[in-house]
């Protein structure tokens, strides 16, 4: 039974500049209980398709028609729409941390969601709310929901989304990139909590995500869309890894979970502006089995064996691209000098330990780590999230003073620098941090953000200081016409670059990455990746680079160190490491970053998550 | 929890310490000879010592301050060198206006700023913010005297002059008489010192809301299938609460500013007009009596925005 079904939908969105063309002629539909994948680019229009299927696109201009249960949603009356969104159709976001509302229990939200579509008494309501929870893998649920989200961890809060979504068993469930803000781990347990739910409840899913991996392993169908486009659609094992069109070719060759080691294939250029026309194929500037009829007239809807279909001019399906000429030369500065730029021993941290009123022994966050940092090198640092590693690179950094041990930055301590060297070494050393949103003022425009370092060391000023914020802005990736736009006109993977432009701006010897691109899709993903180990070539500077994701740790860093609770378990060069890992903390994180763990479902997941639970 | 609550507490009463230091140095360091204030022009020097004896103004410093905290902790703010009355007394018949005005003006306020603050964050851009906008714009920029003196000119004199009574031209009438009265005395000069306030508070409520009506949780709210009124309301609404909670514990502070001036507009016989009298006859106990009681209430009155917060915040109760 079809539950939605979409037919050449298009979505223009007013805005100052002209209108963006945000969806052009989408048409696909999805069946009961499937699980249907959308992939593409930051800003190729996912989230914009689903919040109008959802209703939520106020002032959009909306042409087609998006059939839910036999009803053409764009002809509903708003209070229609309000009564069905939430009931039939449910949605979650991205980002649970900020999801949920921070004053009211979840509990509260929850009987919310019941009450407003269902006359339920609050006791009965309550009871719901509790089962549900209890459902989605929260424990002690009856006490439980009378806690503030602020008191459940990121994995937990998308499981009460989750149920808060379900409750009232909606015949569609929208997820937008429902696991782009977890860890890996407990990525792989949510995919299996929607995937059980969706089985139990008869709920049909759209999974929005820029994860071609955990797509290929999970999606019935999917659709790849660019630049408003449905480049692709087909089977999900077909389109995910076999793909037809060459922009999904490209998709897939820049993810880093592939075997290759050295630059990855990124996809060059940027995608186009959604302000013009399109009179031609959209991907055609960047892609490279391009014709020149391409560049002239649309391309035709292909459609192959594999029931995949693709819009483009080839008329077989792409081939791989050879692999981009190997700049393997492995980095000479790494390998000339040996000195240490940063040296850690036996560093420990204590929580509450010295404050003023609480009582007792604090939390021990970190228990005596030591580490180093040869100079042109990359170390990696595992490890799942509130292991430890967040708080080891601030210590690092010189942001937050340790209980105990040393830290020499260059040969030199700095435990108790004065003001002077303080400021110098914190021209050494920048961070690009896990969530540069929270630290984007929203009011400033992005080429004053990124211009900050300039104006607060005194250097270049006037024309000069903003041809080198636009270089920059080259730099990482971003358009440099951007210059006067706000951090909010940027769509998420975009945003993320603005703070990795800010930490280059001052040309360190050592940069702390902590989850620098956990956020990014795929291709952009690469094109960091291969920004960074460029930069280090050219420049011989050290990194630390934190992440929870095994794949992309593997891929820069030449020594790999593995934490769990502030401790280092295992040490070792990246390759080593990766074949033969001898702490089983290690083959749990191998085991969670591999496609086929996925596949395997919730039999694996439930035994990591055993694992990890103390 | 508790030891927040304790060293909150403790925090206003060093406050409130460090307060009477300054005020009673300040004092004591200012020209003019109050001994022989009191005991006035003609009399002669024995006459000002003896004075100056009783009033304990020939011993030390430190010993004149210990004892004036004493008598303060015991309520007994000392007397006014210029009538002779107690200063506890003198506050006393005066704090029924100043409470009335400024207590009357904050609920104003709050009930014009918020909500035209809410109708403007609700359609940014329409015909109803950009009325919003116009009355933020006027609000700050005309200084509440003027806004007083206008006040009086429209409501009261040009009635007058077309023979009717629309408000009185001021003065206070005690609430437990009548508080029909009370309230009809007391509209305008409560407009003109909530006016400014209302529009600051308008804006503020609008760049707050707008605020969090872009966050996550209100698409959530709005997927959930809620009304427009409790996404706005319900969720929108309740967030900003906090801030507008720490705005007006700043604005508590300076409202006596703004009270004496309306009170002297409007001929309100409370504590401004008390402070104006009391600092050009150098009436020293008089004065710091006043600037003792204004701090006090300041500081309760940042202690329960603290509060309230606690209250208002599960991320603070921790
Ligand atoms: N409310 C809006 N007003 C104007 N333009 C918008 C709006 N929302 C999105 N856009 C634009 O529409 C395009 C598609 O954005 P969308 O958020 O759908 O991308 P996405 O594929 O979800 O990207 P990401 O992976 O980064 O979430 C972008 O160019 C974006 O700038
Ligand atoms: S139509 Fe041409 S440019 Fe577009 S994807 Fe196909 S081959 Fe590439
Ligand atoms: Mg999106």
């Amino acid at each position: 039974m079809t539950v939605l079904s979409v037919r050449n939908l298009n979505i223009a969105i007013p805005t100052g500049d002209g209108h963006v063309h945000a969806a052009r002629d989408v048409s696909f539909s999805v069946e009961a209980e499937e699980l249907f994948g959308i992939a593409g680019e930051s800003g190729s229009g996912k989230s914009v398709l689903s919040q109008a299927i959802m209703g939520l696109l106020p002032g959009a201009l909306i042409s087609g028609e998006i059939l839910f249960e036999d009803r053409d949603l764009l002809k509903l009356s708003p209070r229609e729409m309000q009564q069905l969104r939430g009931n039939r159709i449910a949605m979650i976001s991205q980002d649970p941390l900020s999801s949920l509302h921070p004053f009211y229990t979840i509990g509260q939200q929850i009987i919310e969601a019941i009450r407003t579509h269902r006359q339920t008494s609050h006791e009965a309501a309550l009871a719901e709310a509790i089962d549900i929870l209890g459902r989605v893998g929260i424990h002690d649920a009856d006490k439980r929901v009378n806690d503030y989200p602020h008191q459940f961890s990121g994995g937990m809060r998308q499981r009460v989304m989750i149920a808060m979504a379900i409750v009232l068993r909606p015949a569609l469930l929208i997820a937008d990139e429902p696991t782009t803000a977890l860890d890996v781990t407990v990525q792989a347990q949510i995919i299996s909590l929607l995937n059980n739910m969706r089985r139990e409840f008869g709920t049909a899913i759209i999974m929005v995500t820029h994860d071609l991996e955990l797509l290929s392993s999970v999606a019935d169908h999917a659709m790849v869309m660019y630049a408003g486009n449905r480049m692709e659609l087909g089977p999900g094992n077909a389109v995910l890894r076999t793909p037809s069109h060459p922009y999904t070719m490209g998709l897939l060759q820049s993810s880093p979970t592939h075997e290759s080691r050295g630059p990855l294939p990124s996809i060059p250029g940027q995608p186009p502006s959604l302000l013009i026309e399109q009179k031609a194929c959209a991907f055609a500037p960047r892609c490279p089995s391009v014709m020149d009829i391409c560049r002239t007239q649309r391309p035709p809807l292909r459609r192959f064996d594999d029931n995949t279909q693709s819009l483009c001019w080839l008329e077989n399906k792409a081939v791989r691209a050879p692999a981009i000429a190997a700049a393997a030369e492995e980095s000479a500065a790494a390998s000339k000098s040996s000195d240490i730029v940063v040296s850690v021993s036996d560093v420990r941290l204590a929580y509450g330990a010295r404050s003023l009123f609480s009582k007792g022994g604090g939390v021990e966050v970190l228990k005596g780590v030591s580490l180093e940092l040869p100079r042109g090198t990359t170390l990696g640092i595992v490890g799942e999230s509130g292991c430890g590693k967040s708080t080891l690179a601030r210590i690092i950094a010189g942001l937050l003073p340790p209980t105990s041990g040393d830290v020499e930055i260059e040969g030199k301590s700095i435990i108790d620098l004065d003001r002077q060297s303080w400021v110098e070494m914190r021209k050494r050393i920048q961070m690009v941090f896990q969530d540069p949103f929270g630290s984007l003022n929203p009011r400033r425009r992005v080429g004053a953000i990124i211009g900050d370092p300039f104006r607060i060391q005194k250097v270049a000023h006037g024309d000069d200081r903003k041809n080198r914020v636009r270089d920059l802005m080259e730099l990482v990736g971003l358009n440099p016409e951007h210059y006067n736009r706000f951090p909010s006109e940027f769509s998420g993977g975009q945003r993320q670059r603005i703070g990795i432009a800010r930490a280059l701006a001052l040309n360190p010897s050592i940069i702390i990455f902590d989850e620098p691109v956990s956020a990014l899709d795929v291709s952009i993903q690469a094109q960091i990746l291969n920004l960074i180990a460029k930069l280090q070539r050219d420049l011989g500077l050290s990194y630390l680079f934190i992440s929870h994701d095994l794949a992309v740790v593997r891929h820069v860093s030449k020594e790999i160190i593995v934490m769990q609770g502030g401790q280092v378990v295992e040490r070792g060069e990246t390759e080593a490491l990766y074949h033969r890992p001898q702490h089983s903390y290690t083959r749990e994180l191998l085991a969670a970053a591999d496609p086929n763990y996925r596949k395997g479902g919730g039999a694996t997941a439930a035994s990591i998550s055993e694992a990890l639970t103390p | 929890m508790i030891s927040f609550i304790a060293s909150r507490i403790g925090f206003a009463a060093l406050v409130l310490l460090l307060l009477s230091g300054f005020v009673f140095t300040l004092f004591f360091v200012a020209p003019g000879d109050p001994a022989r204030m009191v005991a006035g022009e003609r009399a002669t020097e024995i006459q000002v010592a003896m004075v100056r004896e009783n009033l304990g103004l020939d011993r030390p410093v430190i010993e004149q301050y210990v004892s004036f905290l004493g008598r303060s902790l015991s309520g007994d703010l000392g007397y006014s060198y210029r009538n002779q009355q107690p200063v506890i007394e003198l506050i006393k018949n005066r704090m029924p206006a100043t409470i009335s005005l400024c207590v009357g003006a904050v609920i104003m306020w709050l009930c014009m700023g918020i909500p035209i603050g809410i109708m403007s964050a609700r359609h940014p851009g329409s015909l109803r913010d950009r009325v919003g906008q116009g009355f933020v714009l006027i609000g700050v920029s005309f200084p509440s005297f003027v806004l007083g003196m206008a006040a009086l000119y429209f409501l009261y004199f040009m009635p007058r002059q077309a023979g009717f009574t629309l408000f009185p031209p001021g003065g206070y009438r005690p609430f437990l008489d009548n508080p029909g009265v009370w309230a009809w005395h007391m509209a305008l000069p409560w407009f003109t010192l909530a006016l400014t306030s209302a529009a600051i508070y308008a804006r503020l409520t609008r760049g707050q809301l707008l605020e969090v009506l872009g966050e996550d949780y209100i698409r959530t709210a709005r997927a959930k299938g809620l009304s427009e009124r409790k996404v706005i309301y319900k969720h929108g609404v309740r967030s900003i609460f906090s801030p507008l909670t720490t705005q007006l514990g700043a604005d508590i502070a300076a409202l006596l500013g703004g009270a004496l001036v309306t009170e002297q507009v409007f001929g309100l016989q409370g504590i401004g007009s008390l402070a104006v009298q009391s600092v050009q006859t150098q009436d020293r106990p008089v004065i710091i009596g006043v600037v003792m009681l204004a701090g006090f209430f300041i500081v309760i009155a940042n202690l329960i925005v603290d509060f309230l917060y606690i209250v208002l915040d599960p991320r603070v109760r921790g």
